[in-house]
């Protein structure tokens, strides 16, 4: 008998393909108008690259793009790093667990908006310069909360026998530190980098109130591309090099951690 | 490698209203296979952690070969250790594993091959297949050799083990007992061996002591404390016993006599007191259990249960529904005295 | 304390400390004072007996409402395709392409609905803005479910179809209960950025698009009202907190009910 097409998994396989659809069609339309020679996106009226040309030689973009990726790789190693120590703390004083958390989960919770304003009176009363630092301060302030929950819940999978046999075998704390610790969360630790970057990259809301007169990030420029006129095709190129960028991301991410944690999950039990 | 005396002296542990040790002295002679036996939460897991350096003890010391260490980290104790979950590292191969605690002492790497090839070799795990094979790719008894292994390779003064065999199966676990009786006596090094299963320690232990509520109710060689315990609890948890109220054998009503199963006599006619037997009361056998060389009879008698342990050859005259006599020989006799505080 | 331990959590709390509660701290203050007149609990009750602030709400509330609700429509019965109904051989890629949309840059995500209303011929407006929401908040759902789905037990479904159990049954009585964690945890996610989202609607809704996030951005940069935004962005705050605690009981709740 054939399982695959038995009336019930027809229903499934159209399901599922109706959501991918839902899902992708928009950013294919996206994709294609990037390649459109018409600069208006009702028909595609013929194949160039254009718009992807323009692109490359424009430079507020691409001080854009410098700014975004800076402060999402700073903001991702220092709050993955602060996380990670954090967390860490747990591990040594269980019964500060509860403690902590009531300090660091708020943040994730907290509209972001309401952060946002609320960093943005901070630095005036300050007197800080808006600008590099205070996005990064403003992304790095939920950053640090995503990464000590991430990198916690993993933290706890690992046995204290281990650390306490590495121990007995003449390691000292930086040694169970580096050679047990470290390796054992490196799936926690890539999702927690991930996750932080691109949460960072991609921040609109915190950066528009954190942001001083001069600094753009990308999403900036989007945003007052997208909103002020209508979409452009070199919106479009600059969009489909992004989604690009999020795929291979995201082809990594998954393999690495989340068909992990479904095929180790059903097995535990 | 060499091992050393182990010594506790007066130690005593609290975790908060719980005793985990009520000074407990203990002393384990250099090479030797101690074997700490008790129920769970009797307090044994906790005395192996004094020992290794991970729990700090309120109070008492510890010495190693007269050398006082209590308050020496657990790394720098050289003390190896196998858990019960073995803690294999998962993400090293066996290799990497056994190497661990020659790498963080920084020896060179021809000395730290030679050495996992060597204890590797003791333990009797082939270097060729499994060096470099991943913990999870061993079947149970490949993986304990590889924590014995691991935990031999930085020549420990002193081994712990703490209920290594407990999650394996009763097939494999005689034979790594053979085997980790071989090792230990390969390796010369002192052992202390702690577990809830009497089997175990009878067969490893060249001294026990048995423990509960944080105390040290015996210590001894295993037949000393199996002929002669000094408790009901020691008797019960050291093997199987019938206890019965002392008036059977003519003792005061306060005190209890215990007699281990196979020295526990049964007759189909009504037995003399005097020649050997202090006494005797009626029974009915109830079931019939073998045992390959031995028969379990259950009883019921005026005293409530009992069992006897016969060699076949004498269990055949008895079947289930028999009125029988049980006989209490003198030379199998145990007497309890109360001791005071509900205990005997 | 033991020894050595103030110096791992230290460096993380002391961040927040400065740069989240201290700005919160300062954010109260603002919302409790009015200039000459000092501590006050006016501007909240403005806010409370502004028909205009109520509307907005409202409208917003609708929008999450929605949005909460169409994902969890949508994600639910994705997340137990992956699990359990997906071939081998194509789970990996079902669980990538999936996911892949979390990894784009949310708001790219929004401007490429905007690409596609030019030709398919819709506007600007309430359908276009849930739309856009529905497909932006999609994996936010999606993830906490597909996790929550994994660590169901086959065999608890199994031996609930063993004895006779039916679809529907098996759905109310074993699969929903089982998760029920995840729905809320992905939900309460949803549902609370969505209430307070305020570039997709601006960016798709058009004049249908002022919603609370909005109101916050507008007391701040178009009135200059920090008094005003601030008390209004801590009722938000306050009621987002409320949700994760009363989130975080019923969670515990559950758990335990299954444990036992």
């Amino acid at each position: 008998m054939c399982r695959r097409c038995s009336p019930s998994n027809l229903i499934w396989h159209s399901y599922i393909l109706a959501v991918l659809v839902f899902l992708y069609a928009p950013i294919a339309v996206l994709i294609l108008f990037s390649f459109n020679e018409s600069k208006y996106m009702t028909h595609f009226t013929g194949f160039t690259l254009e718009w992807y040309a323009r692109l490359v030689e424009n430079l507020r973009i691409l001080k854009a793009l410098e700014n975004s990726v800076s402060i999402a790789l700073v903001s991702a190693v220092v709050s993955t790093l602060l996380g990670l120590l954090a967390a860490y703390s747990i591990r040594k004083a269980p019964y500060l667990s509860l403690k902590l958390d009531t300090l660091m989960v708020p943040p994730i919770v907290i509209p972001e908006v309401a952060e946002a304003v609320s960093l943005m009176m901070f630095f005036y009363m300050v007197g800080a310069e808006y600008g590099w630092l205070t996005v990064f301060i403003g992304h790095t302030a939920f950053n640090i909360s995503y990464a000590y929950v991430t990198i916690k819940g993993q933290i706890h999978s690992i046995s204290p026998n281990l650390e306490k046999i590495a121990q007995s075998l003449g390691a000292g704390p930086f040694a169970v530190f580096r050679r047990i610790i470290i390796p054992l969360l490196t799936p926690a630790l890539t999702a927690s980098f991930l996750v932080t970057f691109i949460t960072s990259f991609s921040d609109f809301v915190k950066t528009v109130f954190t942001t001083g007169p001069g600094f753009e990030t990308l999403p900036l420029y989007v945003w007052r591309v997208a909103v002020r006129g209508r979409a452009t095709p070199e919106l479009n190129a600059l969009a489909t090099l992004m989604i690009l960028a999020s795929l291979v991301i995201s082809i990594y991410y998954t393999r690495k951690i989340i068909t992990r944690l479904g095929e180790s999950l059903p097995k535990q039990v | 490698m060499k091992g050393v005396e182990v010594r506790l002296e007066n130690i005593s542990k609290r975790y908060g209203n719980t005793v985990a040790l009520k000074d407990v002295s203990l002393s384990v002679p250099r090479g030797s296979l101690f074997t700490v036996l008790g129920p769970s939460g009797c307090g044994k897991s906790t005395l192996l952690g004094i020992v290794a350096g991970f729990v700090e003890p309120d109070k008492g010391r510890v010495f190693f070969e007269g050398v006082d260490v209590t308050s020496l980290p657990p790394q720098k104790r050289n003390v190896g250790m196998v858990f019960q979950d073995l803690a294999l590292f998962p993400h090293m191969s066996v290799f990497e594993n056994i190497a661990f605690g020659l790498r963080v002492r920084g020896e060179p790497e021809q000395t730290i091959r030679e050495k996992v090839k060597r204890v590797m070799e003791l333990v009797r795990l082939d270097f060729q297949e499994y060096a470099g094979r991943m913990p999870h790719q061993l079947s149970g008894g490949q993986q304990q050799r590889v924590a014995l292994a691991r935990a031999l390779a930085i020549e420990p003064r002193v081994l712990l083990l703490d209920e290594p065999l407990s999650h394996v199966d009763y097939s494999v676990k005689v034979l790594l007992l053979e085997e980790l009786k071989r090792i230990q006596r390969e390796a010369k090094v002192t052992t202390l061996y702690v577990t809830h299963d009497q089997s175990e320690a009878m067969y490893l232990a060249d001294y026990l002591a048995v423990m509960n509520y944080g105390t040290l109710e015996q210590v001894g060689r295993p037949e000393e404390i199996y002929d002669r315990p000094v408790s009901e609890f020691v008797a019960r948890f050291f093997g199987d016993i019938n206890i019965f109220p002392g008036e059977v054998a003519g003792l005061e009503a306060s005190s209890k006599i215990g007699v281990r199963l196979e020295r526990t006599m049964l007759s189909k006619k009504e037995p003399h007191v005097g020649n050997g037997v202090v006494g005797y009361m009626r029974g009915r056998v109830v079931e019939k259990i073998f045992q390959g060389p031995h028969v379990l009879l259950k009883l019921e008698t005026d005293y409530g249960s009992v069992k006897a342990l016969l060699p076949r050859s004498e269990s055949s005259i008895y079947n289930v529904g028999d009125r029988v006599f049980v006989l209490v020989p003198r030379s199998g006799l145990i007497v309890f005295r109360y001791r005071g505080s509900g205990r005997y | 304390m033991k020894k050595g331990v103030r110096a791992y959590f230290v460096p993380a709390v002391v961040f927040l400390a400065v740069f989240f509660y201290l700005p919160f701290a300062i954010l109260l203050l603002y919302s409790l004072t009015v200039p000459e007149e000092g501590f006050t609990l006016a501007n909240y009750i403005d806010i409370f007996t502004s028909r205009f602030y109520l509307q907005v709400m409202g409208y917003s509330l609708l929008i999450a409402v929605l949005t909460t609700f169409f994902t969890l429509a949508m994600a639910y019965p994705v997340a137990y395709y992956i699990v359990f109904k997906a071939p081998q051989s194509v789970k990996p890629v079902i669980i990538t392409l999936m996911i892949a949309p979390f990894w784009i840059d949310f708001l790219l995500r929004a401007y490429s609905i905007k690409v596609l209303i030019e030709p398919l011929g819709m506007r600007e407006g309430f359908a276009t803005l849930v739309y856009g929401m529905v497909y932006d908040f999609f994996p936010f759902m999606l993830l906490p479910l597909y996790a929550g789905m994994s660590s169901v037990p086959p065999s608890l479904l199994l031996s609930a179809r063993v004895h006779g159990a039916g679809g529907l049954h098996i759905l109310s009585r074993v699969l929903i209960p089982l998760t029920s964690s995840s729905i809320l945890a992905g939900s309460l996610l949803v549902f609370l950025m969505s209430f307070t989202e305020f570039v997709i609607p601006a960016l798709l809704g058009g004049v249908e698009g002022y919603t609370i996030g909005y109101a916050v951005y507008d007391l701040f940069f178009k009135y200059r009202d920090i008094y005003r935004g601030s008390a209004l962005s801590i009722i938000l705050s306050l009621g987002a907190l409320l949700g994760a605690i009363m989130l975080s009981r019923r969670v515990k709740v559950v758990q335990k009910m299954l444990s036992e």
